[in-house]
């Protein structure tokens, strides 16, 4: 069986998409068979992100639909081996998805792939349901900052009662927090919340840290995830994330602000 | 105090970040327990209580209130009956 991760969130804009993107890419390039699957019906952007954009022809409802073959929706990444992606349609109506429709493609995808990594619209209705009901696993997206915050903890309570692990009585959902965004000169500045602080709070594992980078936006321009760019520290952050994932022991990067100056340094030091 | 401790800022008490944090811990607390004492079971139980009261006095529905509500550190279940006259 295909492990099933969810990249969820509630609030919108926290980085669920890049986050996705970059995950599912460096699983594929660690060797695993990946697909990812985009479950924003109605604004889809995971193709571009991905960079594939161009090449999609028929999407998640319309497999669900019977409209096409899994095989025909399924988009194979250019850059990367082991990973495909499955994109969510632009035109209809999110209510196609229905919890059968999406547990058959899960079956069927089950058979070719070792990890199904859903990328899930904001929010907490019907769209976000499906994205994450038939998780094993859930990456809660935050941002350091009040509403992000709160929002992951309705969707930890979500995933506690209406996914199907807790449904089933299953094991639960296995939670993993990650925090991205994250602005370290401005948490040493005590604007932003720290790492300690959303740990605190949400009281699930950390999974990695992704820096606020420039970067990301020059990826998504090129429509290359920025897991690839070997320089970035996004890029760093989220290999450290994927290696993790699969089970590595690393310290947490990124964290710290940038090396002050002199005189700064000095008052600080003894802090 | 020392002199180097004027440079310092007040970190622990006065910056934003630990306002937020603050708010934030009452605030998810508070509504974790609301998620968790699940309210889905008040219609039978007030089915229930409606049943008993019946037995005894002759009220209608409309005259049976119950609500469930929850603050910091409790929960009251209210339960109204309007006697008739
Ligand atoms: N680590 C980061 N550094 C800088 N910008 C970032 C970072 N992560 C995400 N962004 C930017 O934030 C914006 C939102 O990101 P993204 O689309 O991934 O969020 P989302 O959670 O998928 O949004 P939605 O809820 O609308 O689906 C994008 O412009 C993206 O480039
Ligand atoms: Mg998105």
């Amino acid at each position: 069986m295909a492990r099933i991760v969810v990249v969820t969130s509630g609030k919108g804009g926290v980085g669920k998409t890049t986050t996705s993107a970059s995950f599912a890419t460096g699983l594929a390039m660690q060797g695993h068979r990946t697909v990812v699957i985009d479950f924003d019906v109605g604004l889809r952007n995971l193709d571009l992100i991905m960079g594939c954009e161009r090449r999609v022809v028929y999407d998640l409802i319309n497999v669900i639909n019977g409209e096409a073959a899994l095989h025909q929706s399924l988009i194979k990444d250019k850059h990367t081996d082991n990973l495909c992606v499955l994109p969510a349609s632009q035109t209809r109506d999110k209510n196609a998805l229905t919890m059968e429709g999406v547990g058959k493609v899960f079956e069927e995808l089950s058979k070719d792939f070792e990890y199904i990594v859903c990328d899930s619209p904001a929010g907490i209705e019907h769209g976000a349901l499906m994205a994450l009901y038939f998780a094993d696993e859930a990456i809660v997206t935050t941002n350091p900052e009040v509403s992000s915050v709160r929002d992951s903890d309705r969707i930890l309570g979500i995933l506690q009662s209406k996914s199907r692990r807790a449904e089933l009585n299953l094991e639960p959902v296995k939670e993993h927090l990650l925090v991205t965004r994250y602005n370290p000169s401005r948490v040493d500045n005590g604007d932003m919340l720290t790492v300690e602080d959303v740990t605190d709070i949400l009281a699930i594992p950390l999974l990695a840290v992704i820096p606020e980078s420039p970067s990301v936006l020059k990826a998504s321009n090129h429509g290359i995830p920025v897991v690839h760019q070997q320089d970035s520290d996004a890029g760093q952050a989220y290999r450290d994330m994927v290696a993790r994932f699969l089970g590595a022991e690393l310290p947490h990067r990124f964290i710290e602000p940038p090396r002050k100056g002199f005189l700064q340094k000095m008052f600080r030091s003894r802090a | 105090m020392s002199l180097l401790d004027m440079f310092k800022s007040n970190k622990e008490s006065t910056c934003s970040a630990s306002v937020a944090k603050q708010r934030l811990q009452i605030l998810v607390a508070h509504e974790r327990m609301s998620r968790s004492t699940s309210h889905d079971f008040l219609p039978a139980m007030q089915e229930d209580i409606m049943k008993v009261v019946e037995k005894y006095i002759m009220v209608s529905k409309d005259n049976v209130s119950i609500r469930l509500e929850n603050d910091e550190q409790h929960s009251y279940l209210e339960v109204n009956v309007q006697l008739p006259d």
